[in-house]
């Protein structure tokens, strides 16, 4: 089996067997090893408790080296000032901060508490110039991490 | 199924071991004996052949024998200490003076192994029911012979910086890496005659294949040591038998195919640095701080071809930081380093006359006005050479199209969506679509997107 799907195959056992709080890989969308889905819960006491979310992770066959790309996907979007309406997110582990150390489950992690540290639901700024004009890999885009705070 | 008759018995050792004795510069004597035979066995035997060809040669208890900076005593059995086949001792008639280290009943912390025992790189661990002494190996080097040409396990090995013998015993251990990479750093005594030098100088050898060439060194790879923790791989989390531990606080282990892909990988994305002082580099992928590999070597693991690829984009990305231009002619890029005010360049390689501001054919006046004006040179040309360039023109044309030269290196960037802000994966420098100017907070705050 090659180094990618190795790794990925592991991760999946990993997440199923021991997933953290609020995360959960949906195994009925149809999903193969290099397509998740991965179900995600509002954490409590935050602005988004209560809400569910989908993350939809592509994998290359050079995952853990290149970066997976990752969007939200289905109904519920989350208001956010780093997620746009599309589903893409501006969180920079997922273009140049990627490391070949990091996994699905990092990843979800820091989506967690990315939207954990929200103060006020909104969507970006440029929110509907970007969706119009944007590519469908949210990977093309060159992102400008502004702000770190949120 | 009953298990095979004999099957948990080991492996036959050979009972014989050859070894090649060195009586000076151009004198070899290879032996074979017995393996449980002890140094002492071996003098006499020499003593013996010696005094054949040479009837007035010194007495038996003047001769020495030296293997890897240590005088061996004559109690030293073969077979115990894993002495490999065709090893190569040395045989010296100097005595031997007070203020070196004294004899020991084996050089513990250099024994070579049987140079036969290893055929892959992966095949380190010991067989089973075989002694663990001797088969540690902890040194790894990059083999440039052409039958290797890739990591593998090295021996450590000492002579003489005076006269390159291995003449020399040592006064002191080596115990760590600057002891054996700094030079000068470890004193000894030369033995062979006429030879008064005093310096040890370590060196390390592939130790798959017996050397081509008794100078031969390979460049060792500190960073590449066996898996003797049973760390897991940070990226396929696979735990392998020999890993390289960035030199970062914590060590992160990555194993060697993942090392070779993330070399790849950060190759193709253009994210090696120029780093003052170590050069052409990258850090530990977890991006810890001071991580940068120092020996650059280690990138050797990328194969001959995408090595020579790493050669070249340090060799460019050094070049142009220091105010040099590339051949923009297809399949030259040949470097040069012209004066600042030189702005007509006329490649040394392939002959093509260039601007330095544009990259473009030479020209008189300002830059971009050199349009598909290709073939209108006044005099007939073959037809086969006007459908090449129309061919170029056409290529030219698209190029032009949908590219904008970069404002510093002229190398033409695509724009595939995203924002206005261009990072150049060639110079690094960061500009603005729109203005084709350098990116200020400005361009940001007026057209970040559009």
């Amino acid at each position: 089996m090659d180094a990618d799907k190795k790794r990925l195959q592991k991760e999946l056992m990993t997440l199923q067997l021991n997933p953290p709080v609020g995360i959960k890989v949906n195994g009925d969308h149809g999903s193969s090893l290099t397509t998740w889905y991965v179900e995600m819960e509002g954490a409590t006491g935050t602005l988004y408790e209560g809400e569910k979310f989908q993350l939809l992770f592509k994998f290359t066959n050079r995952y853990p080296f290149d970066s997976p790309e990752v969007v939200f996907t289905g109904t519920n979007i989350p208001v956010h000032p780093h997620v746009y309406s599309n589903g893409h997110i501006c969180l920079s582990i997922l273009t140049e901060d990627w490391s070949p150390a990091l996994s699905v489950e990092s990843v979800c992690l820091s989506i967690v508490s990315m939207l954990s540290s929200c103060k006020e639901k909104k969507r970006p700024p440029d929110n509907t110039f970007y969706v119009k004009t944007c590519s469908k890999n949210p990977k093309k885009t060159r992102w400008w991490y502004h702000d770190d705070k949120v | 199924m009953a298990a095979p008759m004999g099957a948990t018995h080991r492996m036959e050792e050979p009972s014989t071991v050859h070894i090649t004795v060195k009586l000076g510069i151009n004198r070899v004597l290879p032996v074979t004996v017995p393996c449980n035979w002890n140094v002492g066995q071996l003098k006499e035997l020499l003593h013996e052949q010696l005094d054949l060809d040479q009837p007035k040669s010194l007495p038996l208890s003047q001769i020495k024998i030296l293997f890897a900076g240590r005088e061996l005593s004559d109690e030293f059995i073969f077979k115990d200490s894993d002495f490999g086949q065709h090893t190569v001792v040395n045989a010296v008639y100097r005595p031997i003076t007070q203020n070196i280290m004294s004899t020991v009943e084996e050089p513990h912390w250099l024994l070579t192994s049987s140079e036969d025992r290893y055929s892959s790189l992966v095949s380190s661990s010991t067989a089973a029911g075989q002694s663990d002494h001797g088969a540690r190996k902890l040194f790894y080097v990059y083999c440039k012979e052409p039958s290797c040409r890739r990591i593998q396990p090295g021996k450590l090995r000492v002579r003489c910086r005076t006269c390159g013998e291995a003449t020399l015993s040592i006064s002191k251990e080596p115990n760590c890496w600057d002891d054996v990479l700094t030079p000068g750093r470890i004193a000894g005594i030369c033995h062979r005659e006429g030879c008064d030098g005093t310096v040890a100088e370590f060196y390390f050898k592939c130790s798959v294949h017996a050397s081509v060439n008794e100078r031969e060194s390979m460049v060792v790879l500190p960073l590449i040591r066996p898996n003797t923790l049973n760390i897991p791989c940070l990226a396929c989390t696979d735990t392998r038998d020999v890993v390289i531990v960035f030199p970062c606080d914590d060590g992160h282990v990555m194993c060697l195919d993942c090392f070779r892909e993330y070399c790849f990988t950060m190759l193709n994305d253009k994210l090696f640095i120029h780093h003052p002082i170590y050069g052409f580099t990258l850090p530990c992928p977890v991006k810890c701080p001071e991580s940068y590999i120092r020996e650059t070597h280690h990138f050797r693991i990328l194969g001959e071809e995408q090595y020579e690829r790493y050669q070249r984009f340090a060799t460019e990305g050094l070049l142009l930081s220091d105010g040099g231009v590339l051949c923009p002619s297809p399949g030259c890029g040949e470097g040069f380093l012209p004066d600042t005010y030189v702005k007509n360049i006329t490649c040394l390689t392939c002959g093509f006359q260039f601007c330095r501001n544009c990259n473009e054919k030479y020209h008189i006046g300002a830059c971009n006005q050199l349009d598909a004006e290709t073939g209108s040179t006044g005099y007939g040309i073959s037809g086969e050479n006007a459908q090449r360039a129309c061919w170029e023109a056409a290529s030219r044309k698209l190029i032009r199209q949908t590219t904008k030269p970069c404002p510093k290196c002229s190398t033409p960037v695509e724009r595939d969506g995203g924002c206005m802000h261009i990072l150049c994966t060639r110079c690094q420098h960061e500009w603005c679509w729109l203005c084709h100017a350098p990116w200020i907070r400005n361009c940001q705050a007026d057209h970040w997107f559009g």
